[in-house]
C-alpha cells in the first residue's frame, strides 16, 4: 500500500448484494458534506470524511455534551442514541450515519429535566462528571431495554460506562429509581 | 496585591457528625451536558482552531539521530511539525517533588530518549484526522541503547533513597528490631510486591491555547492550576500575570493532572507561531507517559510481636521504581507507623532508576503499596498468635508517632474497628481458613485498617456579597468531582447565615485568587477556613455576626437590611489562609506555585491529626475457576467534622472501588525487553466496572476532634482505598489457605499450586 | 475484502482500528443498509438462519435462540458492551481482529499479522492472554470473540456471495505460518447469513461459560462452549468450543471423543479436558489458563448436565 496516500472512498449499497441496485459515493479525501437530524434539528457540517460522529457534534456542531473519553469504544463516555438505540458515537463516522441522534443535550423537555437527569442528581450518581452524558444515555437505553428491573442485569448492562470516580452505586440506584418514573 | 496571612483564631462552629447533604451545585450542568470541562469551552476569539498531535519515542533509550518528516509535510491541512530541530529551545521545569510543577525534568522534545512514550514531537493540522495520520507517516531513526525496564534489569540503578532524594526523607531506624524480633512471641517474614498503576481518569489530557495579543489563556485541566500557569509562563518565558489558566471542572484527575506536561507549553508555542488556537489531547495510550503513574513497589516486612499481640519489632525495606533522569518516590514507614506504633522499628528505602517515564501520585500514593505489605503481615501475625485480626489491630492503639514521639489530636481507629465489625457482621467468620462456603463459591471474611494525615495548604479567595443578598466566592482551587465548589458554598453560606442557594463558587481559573492545590486530600481541610474568613471580612463592613449568631431574623432579609443601612450595592473582600506553623512567605508563594514543598502537615501546636478506617471484605472464588469476586465491602471512617455527607459518602464509595480495582484488577504492563507498556487502553487497563460492585457501605462516624483547623474538617478522598488491597488478600487467605502477596489479587495467582 | 477495500457495517473493529493505523482502507463499502440482511429466519430443515447484519443485541434478544440455541444467546450476552452489541453484526463480529497489543501499535515493528514477515513480538514479549492452542512460531495472538465459540460448537454453516457460500463455519477462520490471512473469504466475498442445524437436545442442552477476572466487559481468560445431550445415561452428543485459549475458535474434538458414549461425571470431563490441551503450548506467563482451560470445560459439562431445559 502507498504510504503516503490518504485516499479514502466510502461507498454505501443499499440493494441486496447480488441483485444490483442503489449505491451512493462518498469521495475522498478531503471534506465531504454530511446531514445530521440531532436533537431534532437538522444540521450540516463540511468534516474530514474519517471524522467520527463524535467528533462532529464536538468540534464541529458545538454539542460538546458527549464526551471523549478513549476514542476506541473502550469507556461508554460518548454513548449517543441513534434511532432510540445507543451507540458509541467515536466508532461511528458521521458521514455513515443514518437515523435521528438523540445527545445529552436533547434530552431534557426544555428545562423540565428528564427523570434520569433528575435522578442522577437526587442519588449523586456522579462526582467529577465527566462519565455522566454517556452513563445517562445508557441509563435511559437500560430502562427501555426492561433491563432496570433485575439489578445484576442492571449492572451488566451498565457496564459498558466506566465511571473512574466509581459512582457506580449511586447509578445503580438512581437508576432503579428513575424506572418507576419511567414506567408511570 | 497586598498580602497578609491571616490566621485567625478557630470562631465557633458546628462539630459533629455533618452538614447539609446539599446536592452538587454544578448538578444540573453536568447531567445536561453543559460546557464546563476544559476541551468544551468556547474560544474567547473568533479564530479557525487547529488541532496537535503528540508525536511519541517508540524506544525506551537513546538518541534521534533524523526524524523524517516528508510524507507527514506532504499531507495537506499539516500546518506544522515541532521537533527537537524546528521548535527552538523551550525551557524544561523542575520536578514537582523538587519544588517545580512539571511532571518531568527531561527538556521539551530533547533529542535524548529516556522513557518510551517520550513526547519528541507536535504535528499541527488544520483537522484532528490530518494530524493524527500525519503523526503515523513520521518515520525516526534512533540511536537505540539497552535500557532498564524495572527491578531485575542488568541496567537498572539501585540507590538508598535518603541519599537520592531532594526532600529530606530519612529512614526510620528506632529501638532495636532485631532483638525485638528475636524475643517475638511471634515474627511475620514476608515479601510483597505491587504493580505499576495508571491514574486513567475518564478526562483525557488536553490543552486548547489561545493568544490574544500578548496574553495567553489555557483551558486545561488541573489540580493546580497556579502551577500550570507558573510552568506555562516560565516555559514560554512571558511573566505570569499575562498567562490564564481555566477550566470550571476537571474530569478527574487521581493526581495525574497535579503536575504539568509538555504539552501545554508545546501546544502554546504552536498556537503563537500559527497564529491560532490549537488544541492538543493526548491519546489514551498517550497518556500512559505523560502524566506520571503509581510506580511498581518491593517490600521486606518483619513483624514481630508478644504474646499479647503488642507489636514490638517492625522492620520493613522498600523499593520502589523511577525513571532514569527524576527521583520520585513516596515515604518510607513514618507515615505508616502511625497506625500502631511499634516501639522498635528500622526501614530502609531504596530507590531503583529505570528507563521509564517518571511516577508521580496516584490517590493515597504513599499508604496504598506499603499498606498492603504491613496490613498483610497484620494478618497473618494475627493467625500466628491464635488472635482476631480485629482484636490485633485494637491492642496496638497508638497516641503518638513513635519516631518523632508527636501526638495526635486523636485516635477514632478502634471506634471504626467496632462499628465496621458489628455493621459488617464480623461475628459471623469461622477463622478456620477453607471453612466457608456457598454452593460452588469459597467464602472469606478480611480486614484491614486505614489511615490519612491531615495536610493543608495556604490559599487565598475573593467574597463578593451584593444587596440582594446573594454570594459569589471565588478561588482557583479545583473540582475534581471532590465537591470542592459545593462545599465552599455551603461554608460561606453558613458563614453569612444565607441558604446554600444565595452563594455560587467559581473555582478553576487563575483569574481567581490561588486556591488550594487539589492533592493530598486538603481542599477541605483548608479551603474553608479562607471561606469563614472572607465571610467575617463582609460581615464585619455589614456590622453583623457570623451565621446570624444572635439574630433570629431570616438570614436573607437581615444581610439585605444590613445592605440598606451600609448604603452600598456590593462589597467584595479578599482573604488569605496559612496553615499555623507556615512559612512567612507562604501566601506570596502560593502566586508562584512552589510546588510540594508549600504543604504542611497540620502540627496544631505539637499534635498532628489522621482521618482513620477499616474495611471489612466478603470474597468469593469459584471452586473450580478461581475467579474472585467481591460480595461485600463495609468502611467505616472518621474525618472530623462532615462539611456534606453526600458528598462525603460518595467519595468514600468511590475509594473503596478504587480499592477493590487497585487490588483485583490494575496493573500496568510492561514489556521487559522493549521497556513499553503494552496495555494502556482502556480495554486492556481493566478498571472496576459496574458489575465487580455488589453489597458496598460507607459509614462514617462522627468524631468530636478540635483546633487543627476552624471546621476540624480532615481530608477523606484518599483514605478509603489505602487498606483495600489487603482486606481482600486476607479474606482470600481466609477462603482458600493462600496467602496473595504480589498485586493483582486475580486468578492467575489461584492457579499456581494446587491448594483448592 | 482486501487490504485496498473493506466492508463497513457495525464499524466496531473498522473504525477502532483505522485510528490506530493498523487497518488503511482505501474504500469502505457500508452495507449496514442492505436489505434482507437484517433478519432471523426458521430454515425448511428446523434451523435458524441468521442474517449477517443482524446485531448482537438483536440475535441475544431473539426468542426462538433463547429456546433452542441457549448458548448463542449467552455467548453474545455476555461480550463486549451493549453499546457494541448494538452497534456490531454477527457478520463483522465473527471477523474481530484480535487485542495483541503488538498487533494492535504499528509503532512496534514486529507482527506477521499486520506485517508479514516481520516477526511475533509477543514470542519473546508479553504473552500472559495468548494462545496456548493453535499456535505457530510466526503468531500466538489470540482470538478474541465468543459468539464464534457457539457457531463452531453448533457445526454451523455460512452462506456468503461468493466460493465460501455453503462451507462449514469452522473452516473460516484459519491459522498457521500466514497470520496475516484470517479467512478462507476471497476478495470481495461477503458473508450473509449462518445457518444454524435444527434444534435438538443437545442445542437446547447448552451452555456458554466465560471466565475473566472482572465480572463483565472484558475478554475471556477462557470461555467454552458446551451442547450436550444424555441418553440412557451415557453421552449421546456433545459439542465443546473453547474461546481466549486460542488463535482461532477453537472445537475441542477431542475432549468430545473423549466422552461420546461415557458417563458424564467430575472423573469424565476431568480426562476429556486433559486430552483437549495434552498439546497446549506451554508458556511461562499463560501455563495457568492451560489449568483454567481445563476447569472451564469441566465448570461447563457440568453445568450443562444439571441445566434444566
Amino acid at each position: 500500500m502507498d504510504e503516503e496516500s490518504k485516499e479514502l472512498m466510502l461507498l454505501t449499497v443499499t440493494a441486496q448484494p447480488d441483485k444490483g441496485g442503489e449505491t451512493r459515493i462518498v469521495e475522498g479525501n478531503r471534506h465531504v458534506s454530511v446531514n445530521l437530524d440531532i436533537n431534532g434539528r437538522q444540521y450540516q457540517a463540511s468534516v474530514d470524511i474519517r471524522t467520527s460522529l463524535l467528533d462532529t457534534l464536538r468540534e464541529h456542531l458545538g454539542l460538546v455534551g458527549s464526551k471523549k473519553g478513549c476514542d476506541h469504544g473502550q469507556c461508554g463516555a460518548c454513548t449517543v442514541h441513534i434511532d432510540g438505540e445507543p451507540v458509541l458515537s467515536c466508532l461511528s463516522l458521521a458521514v455513515e450515519v443514518v437515523g435521528r441522534v438523540t445527545t445529552i443535550e436533547g434530552l431534557a423537555y426544555g428545562h423540565v429535566l428528564h427523570p434520569m437527569q433528575q435522578a442522577f442528581i437526587d442519588h449523586d450518581a456522579f462526582q467529577c462528571g465527566y462519565c455522566t452524558s454517556g452513563q445517562i444515555m445508557s441509563a435511559v437505553s437500560c430502562v427501555h431495554q426492561g433491563k432496570a428491573e433485575n439489578v445484576d442485569e442492571l449492572k451488566d448492562f451498565m457496564s459498558g460506562n466506566l465511571c473512574r470516580c466509581a459512582a457506580y452505586p449511586n447509578i445503580v440506584a438512581a437508576i432503579k429509581a428513575a424506572a418507576l418514573k419511567m414506567g408511570a | 496585591m497586598p498580602l497578609i496571612v491571616e490566621n485567625a483564631a478557630a470562631p465557633t462552629m458546628p462539630v459533629g457528625s455533618g452538614g447539609q447533604p446539599v446536592p452538587r451545585q454544578e448538578a444540573r450542568s453536568k447531567v445536561t451536558g453543559q460546557p464546563i470541562y476544559a476541551a468544551d469551552l468556547p474560544l474567547p476569539v473568533d479564530a479557525p482552531l487547529a488541532y496537535g498531535y503528540l508525536v511519541m519515542s517508540s524506544i525506551a533509550r537513546g538518541r534521534i539521530l533524523h526524524m523524517n518528516l516528508e510524507a507527514a509535510k506532504a499531507l495537506p491541512g499539516v500546518l506544522e511539525i515541532l521537533t527537537h530541530e524546528s521548535a527552538g529551545h523551550i525551557p524544561a521545569l523542575e520536578t514537582f517533588m523538587s519544588g517545580g510543577q512539571g511532571v518531568t525534568s527531561v527538556a521539551p522534545l530533547d533529542d535524548k530518549i529516556y522513557h518510551a512514550g517520550q513526547i519528541i514531537g507536535m504535528v499541527v493540522a488544520e483537522d484532528f484526522e490530518t494530524a493524527r495520520e500525519a503523526s503515523y507517516l513520521i518515520k525516526v531513526d534512533y540511536d537505540e541503547e539497552p535500557a532498564a525496564g524495572s527491578f531485575d534489569s542488568p541496567h537498572a540503578e539501585y540507590l538508598r533513597g535518603q541519599e537520592a532524594r531532594t526532600d529530606e526523607h530519612e529512614d526510620a531506624n528506632i529501638g532495636d528490631v532485631e532483638g525485638a524480633l528475636m524475643a517475638a512471641a511471634a515474627v511475620v517474614d514476608r515479601r510483597y510486591s505491587t504493580e505499576t498503576q495508571h491514574h486513567n481518569p475518564i478526562e483525557l489530557h488536553s490543552t486548547t491555547a489561545i493568544w490574544i495579543g500578548d496574553e495567553l489563556v489555557i483551558h486545561e485541566p488541573s489540580q493546580y492550576y497556579y502551577a500550570l500557569r507558573e510552568a506555562t509562563a516560565t516555559q514560554m518565558r512571558m511573566p505570569r500575570e499575562k498567562v490564564r489558566v481555566r477550566a470550571p471542572f476537571v474530569g478527574g484527575a487521581f493526581g495525574c493532572k497535579a503536575m504539568v506536561s509538555h504539552r501545554t507549553a508545546l501546544t502554546a508555542f504552536a498556537a503563537k507561531r500559527l497564529g491560532r488556537p490549537v488544541r492538543t489531547t493526548a491519546t489514551r495510550d498517550q497518556g500512559f507517559t505523560i502524566a506520571t503513574h503509581r510506580s511498581e513497589t518491593r517490600h521486606h516486612v518483619r513483624l514481630g510481636a508478644d504474646h499479647t499481640g503488642r507489636l514490638t519489632g517492625y522492620h520493613h525495606d522498600i523499593w520502589e521504581v523511577t525513571s532514569r533522569k527524576d527521583i520520585y518516590a513516596n515515604d518510607g514507614v513514618e507515615g505508616l507507623v502511625c497506625l500502631y506504633g511499634p516501639e522498635n522499628i528500622a526501614n530502609t528505602s531504596w530507590v531503583v532508576r529505570a528507563d521509564r517515564d517518571t511516577p508521580g501520585f496516584m490517590r493515597c500514593p504513599h499508604a496504598v503499596p506499603p499498606m498492603f505489605a504491613l496490613e498483610s503481615a497484620m494478618d497473618e501475625l494475627a493467625y500466628k498468635l491464635g488472635m482476631d485480626p480485629v482484636e490485633l489491630r485494637k491492642r496496638n492503639e497508638a497516641h503518638r508517632n513513635p519516631i518523632s514521639g508527636i501526638p495526635y489530636t486523636a485516635n477514632s481507629l478502634n471506634r471504626c474497628l467496632d462499628v465496621g465489625a458489628e455493621r459488617f457482621g464480623w461475628a459471623r467468620r469461622n477463622p478456620t481458613p477453607c471453612s466457608m462456603r456457598e454452593g460452588e463459591w469459597l467464602v472469606g471474611y478480611g480486614v484491614a485498617s486505614c489511615y490519612y494525615p491531615v495536610h493543608m495548604f495556604s490559599n487565598v479567595a475573593t467574597l463578593t456579597v451584593t444587596s440582594d443578598a446573594v454570594a459569589r466566592y471565588e478561588t482557583a482551587v479545583s473540582d475534581v468531582g471532590q465537591g470542592a465548589a459545593t462545599i465552599l458554598s455551603q461554608v460561606v453560606a453558613m458563614r453569612l447565615g444565607l441558604p446554600v442557594t444565595s452563594v455560587e463558587t467559581s473555582v478553576g481559573d487563575t483569574a481567581f485568587p490561588p486556591g488550594v492545590h487539589a492533592g493530598a486530600s486538603m481542599t477541605t481541610p483548608s479551603a474553608p477556613n479562607t471561606a469563614i474568613l472572607a465571610a467575617d471580612k463582609v460581615l464585619a463592613k455589614l456590622g453583623l455576626s457570623p451565621g446570624g449568631q444572635g439574630d433570629d431574623r431570616d438570614g436573607t432579609i437581615r444581610m439585605k437590611e444590613a445592605f440598606a443601612r451600609l448604603g452600598v450595592d456590593k462589597i467584595t473582600e479578599q482573604a488569605a489562609w496559612s496553615p499555623p506553623g507556615s512559612k512567612k512567605d507562604a501566601i506570596p508563594n502560593t502566586y508562584k506555585a512552589k510546588g510540594v514543598k508549600d504543604m504542611s502537615e497540620v502540627k496544631t501546636g505539637s499534635h498532628r491529626s489522621f482521618a482513620w478506617g477499616c474495611n471489612f471484605v466478603e470474597v468469593r472464588i469459584h471452586e473450580r475457576t478461581r475467579e474472585i469476586r467481591v460480595a461485600r465491602i463495609m468502611g467505616a471512617y472518621t474525618a472530623g467534622y462532615i462539611v456534606n455527607p453526600r458528598l462525603a459518602r460518595s467519595q468514600l464509595i468511590g475509594s473503596m472501588i478504587w480499592g477493590i480495582g487497585g487490588a483485583m484488577l490494575e496493573a500496568t504492563v510492561l514489556d521487559e525487553k522493549r521497556v513499553r507498556y503494552v496495555n494502556n487502553d482502556l480495554a486492556e487497563y481493566e478498571i472496576a466496572v459496574n458489575a465487580d460492585i455488589n453489597e458496598i457501605e460507607a459509614f462514617l462516624l462522627p468524631e468530636e476532634n478540635s483546633d487543627f483547623n476552624m471546621l476540624n474538617t480532615k481530608g477523606l478522598g484518599e483514605m478509603g482505598n489505602a487498606g483495600t488491597a489487603a482486606a481482600i488478600a486476607n479474606a482470600v487467605y481466609h477462603a482458600t489457605g493462600k496467602r496473595i502477596t504480589d498485586l493483582p489479587i486475580n486468578l492467575s495467582k489461584m492457579f499456581d499450586d494446587q491448594t483448592l | 475484502m482486501d487490504a485496498e477495500g473493506q466492508f463497513l457495517a457495525g464499524g466496531t473493529t473498522m473504525v477502532d482500528l483505522m485510528k490506530l493505523y493498523v487497518m488503511r482502507p482505501h474504500l469502505l463499502v457500508d452495507i449496514k443498509s442492505l436489505k434482507g440482511l437484517d433478519q432471523i429466519e426458521a430454515t425448511e430443515d428446523g434451523g435458524l438462519r441468521l442474517g449477517a447484519l443482524v446485531t448482537m443485541n438483536q440475535a441475544a434478544r431473539d426468542q426462538r435462540l433463547h429456546d433452542g440455541y441457549r448458548m448463542v444467546v449467552r455467548s453474545l450476552a455476555q461480550a463486549a458492551s451493549q453499546q457494541v452489541r448494538n452497534m456490531a453484526r454477527l457478520g463483522g463480529n465473527v471477523l474481530q481482529r484480535t487485542r495483541c497489543s503488538y498487533f494492535r501499535d504499528p509503532s512496534f515493528e514486529e507482527c506477521n499479522k499486520r506485517t508479514p514477515g516481520s516477526g511475533c513480538a509477543a514470542l519473546n514479549g508479553v504473552n500472559e492472554k495468548h494462545a496456548v492452542l493453535g499456535t505457530s512460531r510466526a503468531c500466538i495472538a489470540t482470538y478474541a470473540g465468543d459468539f464464534a465459540q457457539s457457531l463452531i460448537a453448533l457445526d454451523a454453516k455460512v452462506s456468503t456471495n461468493g466460493p465460501f457460500n455453503g462451507r462449514a463455519f469452522a473452516e473460516l477462520h484459519r491459522h498457521g505460518e500466514t497470520p496475516n490471512i484470517e479467512t478462507r473469504l476471497a476478495p470481495g466475498e461477503l458473508i450473509t447469513s449462518f445457518l444454524l442445524p435444527p434444534v435438538a437436545e443437545w442445542t437446547r442442552r447448552s451452555v456458554y461459560v466465560k471466565i475473566r477476572d472482572r465480572d463483565s466487559y472484558a475478554f475471556a481468560l477462557a470461555s467454552a462452549a458446551v451442547g450436550l445431550a444424555v441418553d440412557n445415561g451415557k453421552v449421546a452428543e456433545v459439542r465443546i468450543a473453547l474461546g481466549g485459549l486460542a488463535t482461532i475458535p477453537w472445537r475441542a474434538h477431542q475432549a468430545e471423543a473423549v466422552l461420546r458414549g461415557q458417563t458424564l461425571s467430575e472423573e469424565s470431563a476431568k480426562a476429556a479436558a486433559e486430552a483437549e490441551f495434552s498439546a497446549a503450548e506451554r508458556r511461562a506467563q499463560s501455563s495457568y489458563r492451560i489449568s483454567l482451560g481445563k476447569a472451564t470445560i469441566v465448570r461447563a459439562l457440568l453445568q450443562a448436565q444439571s441445566m434444566e431445559i
